[in-house]
């Protein structure tokens, strides 16, 4: 399914918005993000999900890291408490999430 | 997508280089407990979870946070953070206020895509944004 909507959103036939219609999720895509940071999800004080996405990256990275921020707030953020994730990089749960979308 | 508690605990025992007899000791030492080598065993084998005032002093045994020690999160300790990210606004008092404040919260969830570790200069910029974020949604509500 992942990977039918990632190549979904890479041809064209579906824009990030028309999946976030579906959630209520907003989107930010950042100019001036550092190149280490690929994106982020935050969940702001009146509980919604902002998935932030680094607007130096090429279309197709920022496709792979929108599924990747969607595949946390599905099935991550709901069942966790506090979290800050700092240089989560190498943690199973996030190449976990990847390889979801890859699948 | 994360271990059980069980496996948790052992791992976190393992680590600390113990048998379930020195752990269980040093355990009812520190918090005055007459827990037996027989509650660690159930632990580790999933049969048992301890009470929650119990599990809290677990945590605090091994340094970790509660939702890892249950195995619900892949973050050893969430509050790990605090002082770096505390350091590297430290020169930015409204965003150090900013970041005081959103730190208590106890629903804060904020997670990251990265392919380096971040730099000061990055999390000044991820307090910055998540501050324009905050103050967009005051604006609009």
């Amino acid at each position: 399914m992942q990977k039918r909507i990632l190549d979904s959103l890479i041809n064209g036939y579906l824009s990030f918005f028309d999946i976030l219609r579906s959630y209520n999720i907003n989107l930010a895509v950042v100019n001036h993000l550092s190149s280490n940071i690929l994106g982020m999800v935050y969940k702001t004080k009146r509980q919604n999900y902002v998935i932030v996405l680094n607007g130096n990256i090429n279309y197709e990275t920022q496709c792979k890291v929108f599924l990747h921020e969607l595949y946390h707030i599905e099935n991550h953020m709901p069942s966790m408490g506090y979290c800050i994730g700092l240089d989560m990089q190498h943690l199973s749960f996030e190449k976990n999430s990847d390889v979801r979308i890859k699948a | 997508m994360n271990d059980t508690f069980g496996k948790r605990f052992k791992s976190l025992r393992i680590e600390k280089g113990i048998t379930q007899d020195e752990l269980v000791k040093q355990f009812n030492e520190k918090y005055f407990y007459n827990f037996t080598k027989s509650s660690i065993s159930m632990y580790e084998n999933d049969k048992q979870v301890p009470e929650v005032d119990v599990l809290k002093k677990w945590a605090e045994f091994f340094q970790v946070g509660l939702d890892f020690l249950l195995g619900n999160s892949d973050i050893r300790n969430p509050y790990e953070n605090h002082e770096r990210i505390s350091e590297s606004i430290s020169d930015d008092k409204e965003l150090l206020e900013f970041w005081e404040v959103l730190k208590e919260r106890e629903d804060l969830q904020l997670m990251f895509k990265q392919t380096k570790n971040m730099s000061p200069k990055d999390i000044r910029q991820i307090i910055k944004i998540i501050k324009a974020i905050e103050d967009e949604e005051d604006a609009q509500n």
